[in-house]
């Protein structure tokens, strides 16, 4: 029984460091990316639609990556409320799953919307 | 347990950086625009909101690792209220560029 609860405890200790993995690469994506847009869009006058899209487009991908992190952040939180049921850890797990809903609804309502934005840039450039 | 990853703190005060320096560049880019460029205050006035949404990115990057290695239940409101302060300036930009008539948002 020792062996499976330990066994449990380090899956979920790699599942917090597969989380944490992710959202410091997640930020060094985004830091790069942002770096470059600057240094393309600093030269030109007219901050065009196009600039925000772009910078749009970095805050989306980082919003997926955090929501992929806390996804894992809710497994990590599965397996040691399996080990250590305190109402404590249940609360918790309950809160991050309740966050982990929010944040991904978030991101959904703002993916559509882009994505609705690129439809509509599409279809005028094929009526124009 | 969260205490193995020992580049945990480091990380979140990177990233804190990070955002700050995003923050702050998008305020002195409004601040240029304004003086150099000549554009219009709504202008300057978005580019710093632009700025204030996507420190907060970092900032939720930031507080969720924390979230990971403190795990105690102001750590998680603290994600929360982060999380609704992102949503809620990204709703104001959304409006505002919206009435500008700038490229839609």
């Amino acid at each position: 029984m020792e062996t499976f609860k330990t066994l449990t405890l380090w899956f979920g200790a790699g599942a917090e460091a597969a989380a944490a993995l992710i959202i410091g690469l997640a930020t060094i994506e985004a830091t790069l990316r942002s770096l470059v847009v600057f240094a393309r869009h600093s030269s030109s006058q007219p901050p065009t639609g196009r600039l925000h899209d772009v910078k749009e487009e970095i805050r989306l991908r980082l919003g997926r990556w955090l929501a992929l992190a806390l996804e894992f952040l809710v497994a990590a939180d599965i397996l040691r409320t399996s080990v250590a049921p305190t109402w404590t850890e249940i609360g918790q797990l309950a809160a991050i799953v309740v966050l982990r809903t929010l944040l991904n609804y978030f991101l959904q309502n703002e993916i559509d919307k882009a994505e609705a934005r690129e439809q509509d840039r599409a279809e005028g450039k094929r009526a124009a | 347990m969260p205490p193995e990853i020992p580049f945990l703190p480091v990380l979140v005060g990177l990233i804190e950086f990070g955002g700050a320096l995003i923050v702050v560049g998008h305020g002195a880019g409004a601040l240029v625009s304004l003086a150099l460029r000549r554009r219009s205050v709504e202008h300057a006035r978005l580019m710093v909101v632009e700025g204030a949404l996507s420190g907060l990115g970092f900032k939720l990057a930031a507080t969720l690792l924390k979230t990971i290695e403190l795990q105690s239940p102001q750590q998680i409101a603290a994600f929360a209220a982060i999380l609704a302060l992102r949503t809620f300036i990204k709703a104001v930009l959304t409006r505002d560029r919206k009435r500008l008539g700038i490229a839609s948002p």
